[in-house]
């Protein structure tokens, strides 16, 4: 038996489990999210290429799986990646029957989950990007519902990240077989070039973000953040393989400045846009630009301590956004019910769910006790002193997100048109509070996430010695 | 030298006269019918670097997403075109001007091999840059998913054209044979889902 085989067949059986129970939410989240977390469990624990005994019966639980001449292998370097990557998929899953979110979230998104997990084992590397266009694919089908049918936002994913897989399959054929190097500096440059249009599509860097505010117009706001958490893991990984594996890459001198100059650039135009938008959900997305683009500045850092503050603010992300998209989703009743006028005084019919919401918007804003807060603070340290513009930045995307929560506080709480409280039953309340509490605890005490997270890129020996 | 090279300039130019064709027709059915024409040339190029049985597998693959197309429009009906309101300029002329312009681009592109990739014949250089130049300008132009679908396979054509010539393993074919379906499958889902019921069917000339 192959580990990377069983691993995927497990993740289409539960698939398929959940396609036949797809009309009870329920059922179908809580079958998503256990069977997620017990994949994670496996690619956690399974002892590799050593005779096991499980139930009395000898077998050998191999890492590689050939395919057509290719293999994917469960290594050291792609095991706790994946487990990371399963229990973020629970996490999302547990509280998605509360959303109304498309019965696609649950079975599609477990299969886009399968589909990044290859991506993580498939040796050469390289073909990673083909994978990363299948979960494209599923994100479409994620994004798009018979509840909120208009598809401009998915047909621009799919787009794009179709340019993206070609660009990087070329980049790395370069890389591979014409032999790039320092010494070779045109070869280098093209690929860069192909490398940085790839990587710029995935990471959503204006003007490729473009997909990004049209779903958050259309679609269910926890759909949207399951997809863009899962998309961005993925696309941070593969950045930090090509890095990990490519010497003349890792030591080039303008990456890092480029990088971090794309991550001002991001946060700039993520920063003044979320003042400007009057819609939760479009705020949802400029706001997940400035933090694509804190992100970004902490792997421009270039060192070990940048890439693990980068791991850190990924994981952070998806405690703050699926707690911000549960409480949005739960007090929406369409998805372009988010306007301004229209949630005003919104708590004050749904008090926990707009808590949610507001937490969730100031843990990506970075509010101090709040989970953003000890990422963005750690990156502030370590990046003012070596580039001011940087910490600026940083300090930007704090002060206009947290403005716009501070504006969205006011409305949620004004008084509103008329009152009618919502029923909430217990289990919504308890998903809505263990969010809330998550979100604040992980502020209080990071050091619960940040030591596990960065173990997580810990196979990758180069980046992180 | 083989026929399929000796007379390698036939594809070359009739994607440029498929694709031309993919820009300029209204029709559903006619944009589907195309697209399944263009494989078969688009098989020939592949087959200038490769043997012709898997050259035919590509053609296979490509007719298999057309054919996942076409079911699911049969099945909801060929509705009539629609395209998002007050977006892109749509009109044939508008289209067939950028058309030009898109074809000088990739003959001017052409003449050289400007992807510096080795093993590439000149016929496979120029189809290739004509079905990406083509496939830009359809996605660039269409935000309706049968058009964008045609739009993505031509562009996926005009890849593998280059991709197979430099990478020619099995499973990196089978993979993008994949992909191509995968690209059939969401826009039929699109469809299906009755996604352009709720545009309004006009355009901007």
């Amino acid at each position: 038996m192959s580990a990377p085989l069983l691993l995927l067949l497990a993740t289409g059986s539960i698939a398929l489990s959940v396609a036949v129970v797809r009309n009870r939410p329920k059922s179908s989240a809580a079958i998503a999210a256990i069977g997620s977390a017990l994949i994670a469990v496996f690619a956690l624990l399974v002892t590799l290429d050593e005779p096991l005994v499980v139930l009395g019966l000898p077998i050998k639980v191999s890492s590689a799986w050939r395919i057509l001449g290719r293999a994917l292998v469960l290594d050291e370097g792609s095991r706790a990646a994946i487990g990371f990557l399963y229990l973020t998929g629970a996490f999302v899953f547990g509280a998605a029957w509360a959303t109304k979110a498309s019965r696609n979230l649950y079975y599609i998104g477990l299969l886009s989950l399968g589909s990044i997990a290859a991506s993580f084992m498939i040796q050469p590397f390289l073909y990673a990007a083909v994978f990363l266009e299948f979960t494209a694919m599923g994100a479409v089908l994620i994004l798009v519902s018979p509840g909120s049918p208009i598809s401009r936002g998915g047909l621009r994913l799919l787009t794009l990240y179709t340019l993206a897989m070609m660009a990087i399959l070329l980049a790395g054929w370069m890389l591979e077989n014409v032999g790039v190097t320092s010494a070779t500096p045109e070869l280098a440059r093209r690929a860069t070039l192909l490398l940085a249009f790839g990587f710029s599509v995935i990471m959503a860097v204006p003007p490729f973000h473009l997909w990004l505010p049209s779903a958050a117009g259309e679609t269910n706001p926890y759909a949207l953040a399951f997809v863009t958490v899962i998309l961005q893991s993925a696309g941070l990984f593969f950045l930090f393989r090509f890095l990990d594996n490519y010497a003349w890459l890792r030591t080039m001198p303008e990456l890092y400045d480029g990088i971090r100059s794309v991550g001002i650039a991001m946060v700039l135009f993520g920063s003044f846009l979320v003042l400007a938008k009057k819609s939760f959900s479009k705020v949802m997305a400029y706001a997940l630009l400035t933090d694509f683009g804190v992100m970004l500045l902490a792997v421009g850092a270039g060192t070990p301590e940048g890439f693990r503050l980068a791991l850190g603010l990924s994981a952070v992300r998806v405690v703050s956004l699926s707690v911000w998209a549960l409480g949005l989703a739960w007090m929406l009743d369409h998805p372009a019910g988010d306007h301004l006028q229209l949630l005003r005084g919104a708590a004050h019919n749904s008090p926990l769910a707009a808590t949610a919401t507001l937490v969730g918007v100031m843990s990506i804003a970075g509010f101090p006790l709040t989970a953003g807060f000890p990422g963005r603070w750690g990156l502030l340290l370590a990046l003012a002193p070596l580039d001011p513009f940087a910490g600026g930045a940083i300090l930007l995307a704090f002060l206009c997100v947290g403005v716009t929560a501070i504006r969205w506080t006011y409305t949620l709480l004004s008084e509103p048109s008329h009152r009618e409280r919502r029923a909430i039953s217990f289990s919504e309340r308890l998903f809505l509070g263990a969010g809330i509490g998550m979100c604040l605890i992980l502020g209080t005490f990071p050091q619960i996430l940040y030591p596990w997270v960065v173990e997580v890129a810990a196979g990758m020996t180069q980046l992180f010695p | 030298m083989s026929w399929i090279e000796e007379l390698a300039v036939i594809p070359a130019l009739a994607v440029a006269f498929t694709g031309g064709l993919l820009i300029l027709l209204d029709s559903r059915r006619m944009i589907l019918v195309t697209l399944a024409w263009q494989y078969l040339f688009v098989a020939w190029l592949v087959g200038l670097a490769l043997p012709i049985q898997i050259a035919a597998a590509k053609l296979v693959a490509g007719l298999m997403a057309c054919s996942i197309m076409a079911l699911t429009l049969m099945k909801v009906g060929w509705p009539a075109q629609s395209l998002f309101p007050h977006s892109i300029p749509s009109g044939r002329v508008f289209r067939a001007i950028a058309l030009l312009l898109a074809l000088l681009a990739a003959g001017g592109l052409g003449q050289s091999n400007w992807i510096s990739l080795p093993g590439l014949s000149t016929a496979g250089v120029y189809g290739s840059t004509i079905l990406l130049a083509i496939g830009l300008l359809h996605i660039g132009l269409n935000e309706e998913p049968v058009r964008v679908g045609a739009g993505l396979l031509t562009i996926m054509a005009g890849f593998e054209v280059i991709y197979s010539a430099i990478e020619p393993s099995l499973a990196v074919m089978a993979l993008l044979a994949a992909v191509n379906l995968g690209i059939a499958f969401v826009v039929s889902y699109l469809l299906a889902n009755g996604t352009d019921k709720v545009v309004e069917p006009q355009a901007i000339e």
